[in-house]
């Protein structure tokens, strides 16, 4: 006997089909129903944990953004209880990495700016490939999960 | 946002360069890139601490392992971070990203072109 969700399921869509059928969620492409958007947020996400912890009243997103390109995005409410934003832009050339702050302001970072920017991108990519995409990051090959 | 002059930039904007430790902020704003050596080389920390950011990675001041180790334990030394490598990164991102995005299923098939 149908339920009575699948009864107003079938009224609603006129489809008289079993409903367990078409809304069984897609067992082996979790991710494929997200958007990009979706993927990159889940992205920062993990991005916004390599720095420690959130300071109190913030939020921030660290994510690659494209082939060319990453993102460190904070908000933060100041003194006088105005929201602040600082987005950082951070460019990968052939020269270097370009840092783009509001202003504008340009500039290569260098030294230990860069050497924390490595790691963070390397710590980044680790994790976003094991916990988001499931690949072996050294072979990209998918890592077999229970 | 409007463009700001020096003196109200320096207020507003970190100066990245200076060395802060993790979690202490000047001004509004923490010196994040400043903080990863502190997130990952941890001296004294609990394996809580560790556990908390999900990665259980040891650092001696000159490497950092990524924990998932073994066997596939990833070390990032101090001082040879390559510019290229981080292009090469940057590029593998985008690329399994688009090739989530786009793969109709999960049959195999490789989304890491450079691995094959």
């Amino acid at each position: 006997m149908p339920s009575i969700l699948s009864q107003a399921l079938s009224l609603l869509t006129g489809d008289e089909s079993d409903p367990s059928q078409w809304l069984k969620l897609p067992k082996k492409r979790l991710l494929k129903k997200l958007t990009e958007r979706e993927l990159i947020n889940l992205e920062a996400e993990i991005g916004a944990t390599l720095f420690g912890t959130v300071p109190k009243g913030h939020r921030r997103e660290f994510f690659c953004l494209d082939e060319t390109a990453w993102i460190w995005h904070e908000e933060w409410v100041d003194e006088h209880h105005k929201l602040q934003t600082l987005t950082t832009r951070y460019e990968v050339q052939q020269a270097g990495i370009l840092k783009v702050q509001p202003g504008p302001r340009y500039t290569y970072i260098e030294g230990e700016e860069l050497e924390n920017f490595g790691l963070a991108v390397n710590l980044y990519y680790e994790r976003v490939m094991r916990e988001i995409y499931h690949r072996d990051p050294d072979t990209g090959e998918p890592i077999a999960t229970n | 946002m409007q463009p700001r002059n020096g003196d109200q930039a320096d207020k507003t904007y970190p100066k990245w360069h200076e060395e802060v430790p993790h979690g202490v902020y000047a001004g509004d704003v923490q010196k994040p890139l400043n903080a990863v050596n502190e997130t990952y080389v941890v001296p004294g920390a609990t394996s809580q601490s560790i556990e908390s950011i999900g990665m259980a990675a040891v650092g001696d001041g000159n490497h950092y392992t990524d924990a998932y180790a073994n066997p596939n334990t990833q070390t990032f030394e101090a001082g040879k971070i390559k510019v290229e490598d981080i292009a090469n990164i940057t590029n593998n991102l985008a690329r399994v990203r688009r090739a989530e995005l786009s793969t109709p299923d999960n049959s195999g098939q490789s989304a890491y072109p450079e691995a094959a």
